[in-house]
């Protein structure tokens, strides 16, 4: 089938969830043969960067795409992660830098610049004359293209789930112009795929969507995790490690992580503590480790880029991920992939589908940091954990996910067509006038 | 003649509670008396109390033609005491029937036979007191924990004074042969040994309500007509199964109840076929061969092995550690604690660690209590790992109190 896809650019240029996410089910879609459109926001180049994004996404493009997949870019500010803030400060820094208004560039705000891409998206597709049979889009900031693209050419339209304001707010504080738009998203498809029956309860109670039009479809693990590192040998002695790496927002619950740190120190004050990620909540965090005490067991090492996080892999004793409301979530499926014994949050999508971890209610403190103490105690529970783990997450593959998604394309597909063929004596949806 | 001879287990085990590594040291009580007190509560309403006026009325209706064996654990005969004592009176009154043969096994319903024969001859002899004290019955025939079984056990139990024991009949043991007869086993050729019909058995245990079976539904007439086929090639078909078979694994919509009300009659409308209880079948035949059981057996999975129990690195360690522990628990001399280990040693603790099929989506297919087989070996360990303290603690102690004699230890 001809996909046009709306997605996000891939990692290690992009590091975030859903740009993993959207690059291995592209990847295996391509390889059960469907023909990809793939059009992506692109920001400008930070400056005093190295990375040259397009020449990575061109080697991409040669080495495992030939033929089947053809990129397109928007230049953009967009993120999907961007609070209407985090946008502000963007165009506040790119003006600085580049001192020009880029206000005058990009939308002047976040939701403008949403607005501004759908056009883009229109426009570009007229101009060049893609075709396709379905239109997939990744999360809110792509659904009003998507919503667009489908009025205007009739075809059918998936717009995926990823993640969801509620999840960001970390709470009900859910920005409502945001919410407007993942709701007429939702409304808009012909069906919705969310990341985890999690996330596809949240569709059906807080956006109304018709169970009967939401499907479930996991994501995988990018069979490349998979290669298990050869461990480094450790400096000994070394002290036990406990790691948490991902954003540093509420979200995430770094702050539970760090209470349980607490209990686990004062039980054991040998036991290393490792917090990987920047975010908004970072220098809060910092006092607080501090307030606690423990500031000499717990460390900080900000970003950590791909390499990197597989060196922080390799020196954990075990892997926390102690999510407020995690969509999915497959951090933890690289730690277990790199024979790490991990503890969830049950407040997560990944926590569905995994067996072979230990599950802890994010707000339960005394019960993560017992749970952290035994693996780190207790030496047949922590081998028994690390290799049914990485046995396990071996079968959760893209390649699943992509078969799932098969099945939609098809199913909406079907519906669309009998659907045309029931108006048939209907005018064909006219092209709305460039903007 | 063929016998039909039935063996109901019964056994609830003292479940732990989520015991944490924090409470280690603080916090002595393991076990979860709610969950343990409600479990017991609805097994009674939903089993034992239906079955056992069943089986009653039918000791009664069919003036001693009808017989069957059970077997209590010690742990579950404690657990009526504390949760349901009118469970144990209906037992009281089924025993009392005079058709009811009650056998033996360890009070704990451990896999002590494996690891401490000392502990083992222990737990069997405190069962043998439990039994003579709530029914003043002293059984002849033993079982061990999940029909576990080796060439290691008969000798011991014959020393004990057993008449016999009764375990699987597990196809890779007899190869060609029947389970339909008694065996023995080559450390001591005289010791008679009874085996499960695995097929009879489950067509009613595991069978019964599955629709998709394509023998269901079984009614009792076809189920006399396959147990009739035994005759020419055959004493005694043995039916064991948990008890709670009726009412709690299969449900009473199932017809299971009704199933049982009127199996008697369909058997016995075959004049040479007959109930007998376990010794019954040792008065009435004699081992026809040697079975040779090298490694443990049991009724398990359809490995009839150790693996539900033993295999992975928890369940071993966890066992290790367990049995480990006796020596310092017992020279306490401390009740308290040494009837703490020895609730430990139920093997159903060791069953909920297993990994075998441990899948998402496939949780239920062994029965835990537990969200993982990992939530399960941790509240084990604390549990042992305080249990250790409390040893240590004692010990110091006593040390101390020799030395300086005035100071008290409180028992």
């Amino acid at each position: 089938m001809r996909v046009l896809m709306l997605g996000w650019e891939f990692p290690p240029y992009f590091a975030g969830g859903v740009g993993v996410a959207c690059e291995a089910l592209s990847r295996s879609l391509v390889a059960q043969g469907h023909k990809l459109t793939y059009i992506m926001p692109r920001g400008p180049k930070p400056s005093g960067s190295q990375n040259n994004p397009t020449a990575h996404m061109d080697v991409l493009i040669a080495e495992h795409f030939a033929g089947h997949i053809r990129f397109e870019t928007i230049d953009s500010l967009l993120s999907p992660y961007f609070s209407e803030a985090a946008y502000a400060n963007a165009i506040e820094e790119l003006s600085e830098t580049d001192g020009l208004d880029a206000g005058t560039l990009y939308g002047p705000n976040l939701l403008a610049e949403v607005e501004r891409f759908a056009a883009q998206v229109s426009w570009l597709v007229r101009k060049k004359h893609i075709d396709f049979d379905v239109i997939h889009a990744h999360d809110w900031t792509t659904f009003p293209a998507g919503a667009r693209l489908k009025a205007e050419t009739g075809k059918p339209l998936l717009s995926h789930v990823h993640i969801t304001e509620f999840d960001k707010s970390g709470g009900d504080h859910a920005d409502s112009r945001v919410y407007a738009i993942e709701r007429a998203g939702m409304h808009s498809a012909d069906h919705v795929i969310a990341v985890s029956r999690f996330t596809r309860q949240r569709c059906i109670e807080r956006y109304g969507c018709d169970p009967g039009r939401v499907s479930v479809v996991y994501n995988g693990i990018d069979a490349r995790a998979l290669k298990t590192l050869k461990r480094k040998k450790r400096a000994e002695p070394s002290p036990k490690t406990v790691l948490f790496l991902g954003r540093m927002t509420l979200q995430k619950g770094p702050d539970h992580f760090l209470k349980a740190a607490k209990r686990v120190a004062d039980f054991n004050p040998n036991v290393r503590f490792i917090m990987a990620g920047t975010g908004d909540m970072l220098l809060h965090l910092v006092d607080e480790a501090a307030r606690l005490g423990i500031g000499a067991n717990v460390l900080f090492t900000g970003f950590a880029s791909r390499q990197e996080a597989m060196d922080l892999y390799a020196s954990a004793d075990v892997f926390v991920m102690p999510s407020v409301s995690e969509p999915f979530g497959i951090v933890p499926l690289e730690a277990m992939a790199q024979h790490v014994p991990v503890i969830v949050s049950r407040q997560s999508g990944v926590s569905e589908v995994l067996a072979h971890a230990l599950k802890v209610d994010f707000w339960d403190v005394e019960d993560l940091a017992s749970k952290i103490l035994s693996v780190l105690s207790y030496p047949a529970l922590s081998t028994t954990l690390a290799q049914e783990g990485q046995r396990e997450v071996e079968g959760l593959t893209w390649d699943k996910a992509a078969i799932a998604t098969t099945r939609l394309y098809q199913k909406v597909a079907r519906h669309t067509r009998s659907t045309q063929a029931r108006t048939a004596h209907a005018p064909a949806a006219q092209w709305s006038p460039l903007c | 003649m063929l016998n039909l001879c039935f063996y109901f287990q019964v056994h609830q085990p003292f479940r732990l509670r989520h015991y944490k590594v924090l409470e280690i040291g603080h916090n002595h009580d393991y076990f979860d008396h709610e969950a343990n007190a409600t479990i017991m509560r609805k097994v009674a309403e939903k089993c034992y109390l239906p079955m056992n006026r069943l089986l009653t009325d039918l000791c009664r209706e069919h003036g001693g033609a009808f017989k069957c064996a059970f077997s209590i654990s010690g742990v579950a005969l404690d657990q009526f005491e504390a949760y349901a004592p009118d469970v144990l009176d209906s037992f009281k009154e089924l025993v009392g029937t005079g058709c009811v043969e009650l056998l033996a096994e360890t009070h704990y319903h451990s896999l002590s036979f494996l690891f401490d024969r000392e502990e083992f001859t222990a737990q069997v002899e405190k069962h043998r007191a439990t039994i003579q004290r709530h029914f003043g019955v002293t059984p002849r025939v033993f079982r061990n924990t999940e029909l576990t079984f080796n060439n290691q056990l008969p000798p011991v139990l014959a020393e004990m004074g057993y008449a016999g024991a009764i375990t699987e009949g597990v196809d890779r043991i007899l190869d060609w042969r029947s389970p339909n007869f008694l065996y023995s086993t080559p450390l001591a050729p005289d010791f008679p040994v009874l085996l499960k019909n695995y097929k009879l058995s489950d067509d009613i245990a595991f069978r019964f309500g599955n629709r998709g079976w394509e023998a269901y539904p079984l009614t009792t007439e076809k189920f006399a007509g396959w147990f009739n086929k035994a005759h020419g090639n055959g004493e005694t078909i043995n039916l064991f199964m948990d008890y709670e078979t009726f009412g709690e694994h299969q449900w009473a919509d199932t017809g299971i109840f009704e199933f049982m009300r009127h199996l008697p009659r369909a058997i016995l409308a075959h004049g040479d076929n007959g109930f007998a209880t376990p010794s019954e079948v040792l008065a009435r035949c004699k081992p026809v061969g040697l079975i040779d059981v090298h490694d443990t057996i049991s009724w398990a999975d359809a490995e009839r092995d150790l693996s539900a129990w033993l295999g992975n690195p928890m369940q071993d360690a966890a066992c290790e550690a367990l049995y480990g522990l006796r020596a310092s628990v017992y020279s306490t001399a401390d009740a308290n604690l040494i009837e703490d280990f020895r609730k430990l040693t139920t093997s159903d603790h060791v069953y909920y660690m297993c990994t075998k099929y441990f899948q998402d989506g496939d949780v239920h297919k062994y029965f835990s209590p537990y969200e993982s087989p990992y939530e399960g070996y941790i509240a084990f360990i604390n549990a042992i790992n305080d249990l250790a303290q409390r040893c240590r603690f004692r010990h110091d102690l006593t040390v101390e109190a020799r030395e300086r004699p005035h100071l008290q230890i409180v028992a």
